[in-house]
C-alpha cells in the first residue's frame, strides 16, 4: 500500500539521492538482519545476510559510479528515510527461514525497486530523468538476475520447514 | 482532646481530667474507652439528661452547666463557645490569650459574630465558677529562647521534606496523610517546587520515580493501603537505584482498618513488603517535632544512598498539634552523587560496582552518559542480565551501600541510665518518656532506647546502648508484636524481656508503662 | 505533508546534520523475534529523532513491561524500563520535573490498555507534553500469547481463553479522543517512512500525543503477516475537526493508517512552578 510521496522524480539530483540512500539503507538493513539471525541462532541466514550487506555496499558504489558517468555530484548521505523500495521488510522475516526464503524475498524487494524506477521513468518530466531512471531500473533488473543464479543453488524447502519441536525460550 | 502543661508535652496523659459533653450521643460505643478516674470532672448539659451511669462508675465528679440555654440567651450564641469559656477558666488560661486567639480565628466574620462569641465565652467563664475546683495551671516562668512553634506531625514532616530538598511531590489523598500533601502544595509553590495531584497511588509512586530519575528529589505521602499498592514500584526504585522518599502515616489496619486512628502495624510491610531481596531505608520519627528532623534526614539518606527511604509516622503524631520550642536548625549535606559528562571512548557505567556500593548517577541531559534504568537485574552498564555473577554483584552492591554507611547518632534516641530499659519506637516513645520521668522521681532509674533507624540495623550500636541492661520492656502499638519479632530477628536481646503491646485505636498511656515496670522491678 | 515538520527542518542547519539515525542506537542487539514489527518501530523512532536533530542526551524513552517495552535498551537516549503498566506516570513525572527534555513513552497494548488503562485515561486528560508510542499486536507476546484488550472476541489462539474472550475489544483511539489527547494517529510498522513522519509530527505537537502502531507479532499471531495487505491510507480529512474525528474513530475498523486522525489545540499541562522563596517564608505559619 506504499504510497509515499517522494521527491525522487523532481530532479536528477533527487533521483540519485534517493537511489543512493536506498542502497545504503538496504545495506544497513541486511546487517541488522544478520545480527537478528545471529541472535536467533540461524547461522546460515546470518552469514547470507552479511554477504548481501556487502553486495549492497557494492550497489552504493555503483550508484555513485553512475552519478559520475552522468556528471552529477555524488549524493550526500541523508537523514530522511526513503520508502521501502528494495529495503527488506522486517515484518517478512522468520527465524527459521532458509536461504531460499531470504533470496525469494530479496528478489521481491528488487522487483519492487525496479518497478518503482520504471514507473518513475514512465512519468518522468524530462529526458535526463527518464534516462537516469531507466538506468537505475536496469541495475535492479541485473540484481534480480544475480539472485536468480543464486536461487539455483537453494531449492525450495519441504513443507514443515517452520515447525520447531524445540521453540526458543526467552532468557532475558 | 487537648492537654495543657507548663512543661513540653510528649504524650497523652493517663486520663481525662475534664470530660465536657455537649451531648451524650454515641456514648455507648466509646464509654469503656474514656480514661476517667475519681479525680476527673465530667461536665454535662442538664438539657441532655443525666450523666450516663457507665461514666459515673469511674467515680468521677460531675458538674452540670446549661450550655445550650446559655448560648441561646445570646443572639447568635453557640454552645461550643460557652464550652470554651468553661474550659479556659478551669485550666487557668489567661482571659486575654483566649480573646486574642478568638480575634485571630473569627475576626474576619465581622463584629456581630465576634461579639456573640465573646459573650458566650464570658458566660461559660462565669458559669465555671460554680464547678468543683481543679488544679489550675500556673503561669510558666520559662521563656523559650528561640520562640515557640505550633505544628502538627504532618506539617512537620512536610517542612522537613522541603528543608531536605524535596522539590517534586505526587499527591493522592488518604487519611491520615493528606495533610502532609496539602501542607506541601502551597509550600512548594513558595519555595520553587511542584506538586501534582495524581489518579492513584500507583501513579504517585511512579511519578516520583520518574521525577527523581530526572534529577529532582521527590516524595509522596500515604497510609497503609496506599503503601501496599506502592510496594511493587518501591522495588523498582530499589532495583534501579532511584532515590525517593515515601512517608507512611500509619493508621489502624489491616486493609481499610480504622482510618482515623493510630497504630504501628505497618512495620512489617515497611521492612519486608517488597518482593525479592530489596533492602532499603526505614526510619521513624518518635515525636511531633521529630517528624521534621526524621523526614529531612530521610531525604538526605535517600539521595546519598540512591534508594527508597520509608518514613513511618503515624496518625497520633501526624494529626497531633503541639506547641513547643522552636526546633533546632539542622542542615544535612544532602547530595546525590552525579556523573560527569563522558568524553572520549569510555562508556559510562551507571551501576558500577564501587567499594561504597554507591555509583554516580547521570542526570538526563548529561552528554555521553545515556543509560536505561531498569527493574530487570543488570550488569554495571545497566544492560539486562540473568547471569549469576551480575545478580550477586548488584545485590551485594545494593546491600553494601546501606550497611557500610555511617548513620551517626541519629539512629536512635538513647536516654537515661539504669539496668532496666524500655525499647520502643515511634509514637510510643512519648508515653515511655513520661513514664520514665515519673519513675525517676520515685528513685527508679530507667533507660530509654527509641529506634529512629529501623533498617538497616545497627547491631554494634544497639549492643553498646543496652550494655548492662538486665531487664528489657518492649513497647509497641501492634496486635501481633511486629516490633518484638523484628528485634528478635535482627538483634541480640541478652536479658529477660517483657512486652507491652496493644493494637490501636487507644494509645498506650504513661501509667500503663509505669505500672508494668514498677511491678517488674519489684520482683 | 505538514508544516510542523517543514518548520523543524528549517530550524536545523542546512549543513550536514550532526546526528544520524545510528547516533540514537545503542550497541545492544534486540532480541525480538525475526518478523516482529518492533524492529521497524525502533528504526522509525531513531529516524524521527535524527530528522528532528534532537541531541540524544536530551531525549528520554520510558517503557513498561512486554516485548515492545524492551525498546529503551536498544536506544542511545536516556531510558527507564519500569514496571508493567506504569510507563505513563514515570514519563509524566520525568517531564514535569524536567520540561527541557523530550520525553517519549512506549509499550504494548497489554501494558498500555490493560494494567495501564487508568494511567492512559489520565495521561490523555492531563495533556502533559509527551508522545506515547503503543506497539499494538493484539496479544500478550512476552507471556506467550494471551488475549489483550485489543484482541477480537473470537480469537481462540490462547490457552487461557480457548473459546475466545467473548469481550468487545478496547478502542484505544476513541478513548484517547474522549479523554482529551491532543494528537491521535495510527500507523503500521511496515510503512516505516510514514511512521517516521507521523512520529515527528507527534513529537512536535504540543500536549499528549498517542500513536498506535499496528506491529505484528509473527510468533503468536502469525496471521498478522497479512496486515500489510489489509492496512490502507486513512482518507483525507480535517484532523482539527472534533466532530469528524469522533465519527471517523467510532466507525473505523482499525486498519486506517498514515495520517493524524485528530489534532487538538488544548494547551499542554504545565504545573504551577513556584518561584524560589525562603524557608523564613514557610516558617511564619508555625511561629506562635
Amino acid at each position: 500500500m506504499t504510497r509515499q510521496p517522494t521527491k525522487a522524480g523532481q530532479s536528477i539530483e533527487e533521483l540519485f539521492a534517493h537511489a543512493s540512500q536506498m542502497e545504503r539503507t538496504t545495506a544497513e538493513r541486511y546487517r541488522e538482519l544478520a545480527d537478528m539471525m545471529s541472535t536467533h541462532n540461524n547461522r546460515e541466514l546470518a552469514e547470507l545476510f552479511r554477504r548481501m550487506a556487502d553486495i549492497e555496499w557494492l550497489h552504493v558504489y555503483n550508484v555513485n559510479a553512475l552519478c559520475r558517468e552522468m556528471n552529477i555530484d555524488e549524493p550526500p548521505a541523508t537523514v530522511r528515510p526513503v520508502g521501502s523500495g528494495e529495503v527488506p521488510d522486517f515484518e517478512d522475516q522468520h527465524y527459521l527461514h532458509r536461504p531460499y526464503h531470504a533470496l525469494m524475498l530479496a528478489r521481491g524487494y528488487e522487483e519492487r525497486a525496479r518497478d518503482f524506477y520504471a514507473k518513475l521513468a514512465a512519468d518522468a518530466m524530462n529526458e535526463d530523468i527518464r534516462q537516469a531512471a531507466l538506468k537505475l531500473a536496469a541495475e535492479e533488473e541485473m540484481h534480480i538476475g544475480e539472485l536468480d543464479k543464486w536461487l539455483v543453488r537453494y531449492p525450495k524447502p519441504e513443507a514443515g520447514w517452520d515447525e520447531d519441536l524445540d521453540p526458543p525460550v526467552e532468557l532475558e | 482532646m487537648v492537654r495543657f502543661s507548663r512543661e513540653p508535652i510528649v504524650a497523652q496523659s493517663d486520663n481525662f481530667q475534664v470530660l465536657l459533653a455537649l451531648d451524650w450521643q454515641n456514648l455507648g460505643k466509646y464509654a469503656a474507652e474514656f480514661p476517667l478516674s475519681p479525680s476527673s470532672l465530667i461536665i454535662g448539659d442538664p438539657e441532655q439528661g443525666e450523666v450516663p451511669g457507665e461514666l459515673l462508675a469511674s467515680g468521677a465528679r460531675c458538674g452540670q452547666i446549661a450550655m445550650k440555654a446559655l448560648a441561646q440567651a445570646i443572639p447568635a450564641g453557640r454552645p461550643n463557645m460557652v464550652a470554651l469559656g468553661i474550659l479556659g477558666a478551669l485550666a487557668g488560661l489567661p482571659a486575654e490569650s483566649i480573646d486574642a486567639v478568638l480575634l485571630k480565628t473569627m475576626g474576619h466574620k465581622g463584629d456581630k459574630a465576634l461579639a456573640a462569641s465573646r459573650a458566650a465565652i464570658q458566660a461559660g467563664w462565669e458559669a465555671a465558677g460554680g464547678l468543683p475546683v481543679l488544679p489550675r495551671l500556673a503561669v510558666p516562668d520559662r521563656k523559650p529562647e528561640g520562640g515557640r512553634w505550633l505544628m502538627t506531625g504532618n506539617e512537620a514532616a512536610g517542612y522537613g521534606a522541603v528543608k531536605g530538598g524535596i522539590r517534586y511531590v505526587a499527591a493522592y489523598p488518604i487519611t491520615p496523610a493528606t495533610e502532609v500533601l496539602e501542607w506541601m502544595a502551597p509550600a512548594l509553590d513558595k519555595i520553587g517546587g511542584t506538586l501534582v495531584q495524581v489518579e492513584d497511588e500507583l501513579a504517585a509512586i511512579n511519578q516520583i520515580i520518574g521525577a527523581s530519575y530526572g534529577g529532582v528529589p521527590s516524595l509522596t505521602a500515604t497510609a497503609g493501603p496506599g503503601l501496599a499498592l506502592m510496594t511493587e514500584s518501591l522495588g523498582l526504585a530499589v532495583a534501579s537505584e532511584t532515590p525517593i522518599v515515601v512517608v507512611d502515616v500509619m493508621r489502624g489496619g489491616p486493609s481499610t482498618g480504622i482510618p482515623a486512628k493510630s497504630e504501628q502495624s505497618d512495620l512489617n510491610i515497611a521492612l519486608y513488603g517488597l518482593h525479592g531481596d530489596a533492602p532499603h531505608l526505614v526510619v521513624a520519627p518518635n515525636s511531633v517535632v521529630d517528624c521534621m528532623f526524621t523526614t529531612q534526614w530521610a531525604v538526605h539518606l535517600a539521595e546519598t544512598l540512591q534508594t527508597v527511604a520509608l518514613v513511618l509516622s503515624d496518625q497520633a503524631l501526624g494529626q497531633a498539634r503541639v506547641a513547643g520550642d522552636r526546633p533546632a536548625e539542622v542542615v544535612f549535606p544532602t547530595r546525590r552523587e552525579v556523573a560527569a559528562p563522558v568524553t572520549g571512548s569510555g562508556k559510562y557505567q551507571r551501576y558500577a560496582v564501587t567499594p561504597s556500593g554507591v555509583s554516580p548517577m547521570a542526570v538526563p541531559g548529561t552528554a555521553g552518559c545515556q543509560y536505561t534504568a531498569d527493574g530487570l537485574e543488570h550488569n554495571p552498564f545497566g544492560t539486562p542480565s540473568s547471569q549469576a555473577s551480575d545478580h550477586q554483584a548488584q545485590l551485594d552492591k545494593r546491600q553494601r551501600k546501606l550497611t557500610q554507611y555511617d548513620y551517626g547518632n541519629a539512629w536512635a534516641d538513647l536516654e537515661g541510665e539504669g539496668d532496666i530499659a524500655i525499647l520502643t519506637w515511634g509514637s510510643c516513645t512519648g508515653a515511655a518518656r513520661e513514664a520514665i520521668g515519673r519513675l525517676r522521681a520515685t528513685g527508679l532509674k530507667v533507660r530509654l532506647l527509641s529506634l529512629r533507624l529501623l533498617f538497616p540495623v545497627q547491631p554494634e550500636k544497639f549492643a553498646a546502648a543496652l550494655q548492662g541492661v538486665k531487664r528489657l520492656l518492649i513497647v509497641e502499638q501492634t496486635h501481633s508484636g511486629q516490633f518484638m519479632r523484628y528485634l528478635r530477628a535482627f538483634y541480640d536481646l541478652p536479658c529477660p524481656v517483657q512486652t507491652l503491646n496493644r493494637p490501636g485505636p487507644l494509645p498506650i498511656r504513661p501509667n500503663e508503662i509505669e505500672a508494668q515496670l514498677a511491678a517488674w522491678s519489684s520482683t | 505533508m505538514n508544516k510542523d515538520l517543514d518548520s523543524a527542518k528549517t530550524q536545523c542547519p542546512s549543513s550536514a546534520p550532526v546526528y544520524g539515525a545510528d547516533d540514537y542506537r545503542s550497541n545492544v542487539k534486540p532480541v525480538w523475534c525475526p518478523g516482529c514489527g518492533d524492529y521497524s518501530v525502533l528504526s522509525a523512532v531513531t529516524n524521527s529523532l535524527a530528522q528532528l536533530q534532537l541531541p540524544p542526551e536530551k531525549v528520554a524513552l520510558v517503557s513498561g513491561i512486554g516485548c515492545s517495552s524492551r525498546i529503551p535498551a536498544y536506544t542511545n537516549v536516556y531510558g527507564f524500563h519500569g514496571v508493567h503498566g506504569r510507563a505513563l506516570p514515570l514519563a509524566t513525572g520525568l517531564k514535569l520535573a524536567r520540561p527541557d527534555l523530550t520525553v517519549l513513552a512506549a509499550g504494548g497494548d497489554g501494558d498500555g490498555f490493560s494494567i495501564g488503562g487508568n494511567h492512559f485515561l489520565h495521561a490523555c486528560r492531563r495533556n502533559v507534553d509527551l508522545t506515547y508510542i503503543v506497539m499494538d499486536n493484539q496479544v500478550y507476546g512476552m507471556t506467550k500469547g494471551q488475549a489483550s484488550p485489543t484482541t477480537a472476541p473470537d480469537w481462540k489462539g490462547s490457552d487461557l481463553t480457548p473459546d475466545g474472550t467473548g469481550i468487545n475489544p478496547f478502542h484505544p483511539l476513541v478513548i484517547a479522543l474522549a479523554a482529551g489527547a491532543n494528537y491521535i494517529a495510527r500507523c503500521f510498522s511496515g510503512e516505516q517512512a510514514n511512521l517516521s513522519d507521523i512520529l515527528c509530527e507527534a513529537i512536535l505537537h504540543p500536549g499528549f500525543s498517542v500513536v498506535q502502531i499496528l506491529s505484528p507479532c509473527v510468533t503468536f499471531r502469525p496471521e498478522q503477516r497479512q496486515w500489510k495487505n489489509l492496512v490502507r491510507m486513512a482518507p483525507e480529512s480535517d484532523p482539527h475537526d472534533m466532530d469528524s474525528a469522533v465519527k471517523r474513530l467510532m466507525h473505523d475498523d482499525g486498519m486506517d493508517i498514515g495520517r493524524a486522525l485528530y489534532k487538538g489545540s488544548r494547551p499542554p499541562y504545565r504545573p504551577i512552578r513556584g518561584t524560589p522563596g525562603t524557608f523564613e517564608d514557610l516558617e511564619k505559619e508555625f511561629i506562635l
